[in-house]
């Protein structure tokens, strides 16, 4: 197993790293609380002293059945596609390191760094696609060329789908400025807002692509994969003292 | 440093030459075609890219030179391999509820149970172990997570009153596989959402061959201790089966809440999954109190948890307590690198679909004149290949397309075929170089991984045996959920 050297972090890395945390733990709680909860209004919306309530307080039981089940996937979407960027930091992503443990330090460091232009050139074709695909959702231009952006597409219908909205989930009233910007009027939340990951998302991934070159480059890291899931988990067994 | 510079000389190669020549040279046969993707994505996996990362930039490389598809495509298919997988939603879940149940306390009263149940027995402890495992596999869906929290106390335990370090090790090694057999199980929703067959029915396949491989192993253990004379321990009465059982019994409710709420109709899966997660929650921060603003404080000696009426607020500030916090991102972090595979995965399926690769193979298959069982022979050694680069789920993804349609051809059930692919990928688990379980163990046990590799052999076998068995016969997989669910209607 690779022995892994203590995080010299500075600040910023730090506050930015908890902030990440926070995030994602948020994101898969909100998906799990949201599931959760709509279980409990599938079952109680047709129980009588709801109903009862109902009439007496002339109110209508939430109901989150498809709004619900629609926002905790585009979660699920966003907690991946998020936290993508984050696991190469934290060196999460899975990989086989049989090569990589059978080469001295200079293999492990020409290894690295060609595992990483494949990465980056990976994260780059991703970051045009996401944005060539969430740009029509915001009425901006796509990007043209197949491999590399060569320039903006021309202004077509098909750059023009800001209309395109998720058909279960209502439009919170904090967004209603998106219909001032682009001129449509939404009753239900538009596609954009879930796509908006797509880009964020990849740009992160680059990043962190990026800081890991660095980071081989200066010697401080000599692979992007750990073997896996568990490392960590053993690694705390370990700590207490083991087995 | 010459075996680095050959692999990634290697890798670079086949992707330059690909990128150069791949339009012209292979457009014509789909079958080098797919040889060359394959290579690509081995070459880069070798190199130590990420798996997902090798999936998807081979797959990406392959669709831009060789078909119309557009990057903007591809993105979206990122996107959709989340949203417009709401069975896949299930593997966060699952992961969530299995994180705040291996908190050290759940897994210690478990095996408190076990040992007042079966610890008795010659070779008690060992069988204690066994039995823990198959009651951890079923709060949990993966098998490494099964090998941490029993392993790490039941080792050291079996140490104690003298059993080899050897045969504790490769004991615990290989009842940790049925993490991914016993419901719930990662793999099996994978698998489902691989070929659309119902997870309900899978779940329940899992639960006979579970508890098959089990009695295997107890039985073996039995056998082995009287002749090697194994210490066995007291029967301390049906008092002491209660007591545990009771404070077992708050973990144990989550399987009822997950196969009695699946089956009793009340959940879907998804939904199950995540009621499983909020109760496995509530549990660990209200009634063990192993985390959370209750948690004993660090410097009682007694390792009390404070009750609840000292401190009433925590019954608000739990669901925002720092541990809870972590227990959530440790999952999320877990999900977000299963799931980037598992949609990269589904990019390489796409590849493969477009191709038309598996109408390919099943008839290739079928003209080769194999019948079912040889057919099942060569799924078993793709699988076991596999299944030293791949982690377990990505790899059902890939090969879960291409042989679905030739075993429904070959009068297979695909249910029975779903519980195959399991224990294939419980063998891979412990077979080395790359077994899974192996480096788990190896971390837990704090052994050398070729003692570890010698500890499992043994027991290796034993496994092997169970395989042949649950492929020859059929009923051991497809009796319940026929049973339960009338028989299986192929949708193609």
């Amino acid at each position: 197993m690779a022995e892994r050297e203590p995080e010299p972090e500075g600040l910023f890395a730090r506050v930015i790293g908890e902030i990440e945390k926070t995030l994602i733990a948020l994101m898969l709680g909100a998906m799990v609380l949201i599931t959760t909860i709509n279980v409990f209004f599938r079952y109680t919306f047709n129980w009588r002293p709801v109903n009862w309530l109902e009439e007496q307080l002339a109110f209508t039981w939430p109901d989150m059945l498809g709004w619900g089940y629609q926002t905790s996937l585009i979660l699920f979407a966003w907690l991946v596609l998020f936290g993508m960027g984050h696991a190469v930091r934290k060196r999460a992503h899975l990989g086989v390191d049989v090569i990589v443990n059978l080469s001295d330090r200079s293999g492990r460091k020409v290894l690295a760094l060609v595992s990483v232009f494949f990465c980056l050139a990976y994260a780059f074709l991703l970051m045009k696609g996401s944005w060539d695909y969430f740009s029509s959702f915001v009425n901006l231009p796509s990007t043209t060329g197949r491999w590399f952006p060569t320039g903006l597409s021309e202004m077509s219908f098909r750059n023009l789908q800001a209309f395109y909205t998720f058909d279960e989930i209502g439009m919170p009233s904090w967004l209603l400025w998106m219909e001032g910007v682009f001129g449509e009027e939404y009753d239900k939340l538009p596609r954009s807002v879930g796509y908006v990951m797509l880009p964020i998302g990849t740009v992160l991934f680059f990043g962190a692509f990026v800081r890991s070159l660095l980071r081989i480059l200066r010697d401080r890291e000599d692979r992007l994969i750990t073997s896996h899931e568990a490392e960590d988990e053993v690694e705390a067994v370990s700590r207490r003292g083991g087995a | 440093m010459r075996v680095a510079v050959l692999t990634a000389a290697v890798a670079i190669a086949i992707i330059v030459g690909f990128l150069l020549f791949g339009e012209t040279a292979l457009a014509p046969s789909p079958g080098l075609k797919v040889t060359v993707l394959f290579l690509m994505v081995i070459s880069l996996l070798m190199v130590g890219v990420p798996i997902a990362v090798s999936l998807g930039l081979s797959s990406t490389l392959f669709l831009l030179v060789l078909s119309d598809t557009s990057l903007a495509s591809i993105a979206q298919s990122l996107f959709q391999a989340m949203f417009g997988h709401p069975l896949l939603i299930a593997i966060p879940f699952f992961i969530l509820a299995s994180t705040f149940m291996s908190t050290g306390g759940v897994a210690r009263r478990i095996i408190d149970f076990s040992i007042a149940c079966v610890g008795h027995f010659p070779g008690g402890l060992a069988i204690a172990g066994v039995f823990a495992c198959m009651m951890f596999a079923a709060l949990s869906g993966s098998s490494p997570s099964t090998v941490v929290a029993v392993g790490s106390i039941v080792i050291a335990g079996m140490q104690r009153v003298g059993y080899t370090k050897d045969f504790a090790a490769g004991v615990v090694c290989n009842a940790g596989t049925l993490g991914i057999l016993i419901p719930p199980s990662i793999v099996m929703v994978v698998y489902a959402a691989a070929t659309n067959v119902s997870i309900q029915r899978m779940f329940m396949a899992g639960i006979l061959p579970g508890i098959l491989a089990g009695l295997m192993l107890m039985i073996a253990i039995y056998i082995y201790a009287r002749v090697a004379k194994l210490p066995k321990g007291e029967w301390e009465g049906w008092g002491e089966v209660f007591d545990t059982g009771a404070r077992a019994g708050w973990g144990l409710f989550l399987i009822v809440i997950i196969l009695g709420g699946i089956y009793g109709g009340i959940f879907t899966p998804t939904e199950a999954a995540a009621v499983a997660a909020v109760y496995a929650f509530i549990i660990a921060a209200f009634v063990y109190r192993d985390m959370g603003p209750l948690k004993p404080a660090e410097d009682d000696p007694t390792r009390t948890p404070l009750p609840l009426f000292e401190k009433p607020y925590a019954l608000a500030t739990a669901w925002v307590h720092p541990d809870t916090r972590d227990a959530l991102y440790d999952a999320g972090k877990l999900t977000i690198t299963l799931l980037f595979i598992i949609a990269n995965a589904l990019i390489l399926k796409h590849v493969l679909t477009d191709e038309q690769i598996p109408q390919a193979i099943t008839s290739s298959i079928l003209d080769a004149g194999f019948g079912p069982l040889m057919f099942l022979v060569i799924v078993n050694i793709i699988l076991l290949i596999g299944g030293q680069f791949m982690e377990p789920s990505g790899l059902i993804l890939i090969v879960a397309p291409l042989i679905f349609p030739i075993a429904i051809e070959l009068g297979i059930d695909p249910i029975h075929l779903g519980i195959i692919i399991v224990v294939n990928m419980e063998i891979g688990m412990i077979t080395p170089p790359v077994g899974l379980n192996l480096f788990v163990t190896s971390g837990v046990a704090g052994m050398p991984m070729l003692r570890v590799v010698r500890a499992a052999s043994p027991w290796l076998g034993l496994l092997v045996i169970f395989l042949i068995v649950v492929t020859y016969v059929p009923e051991i997989s497809t009796t319940l959920p026929n049973y339960f669910y009338g028989p299986e209607v192929i949708v193609q």
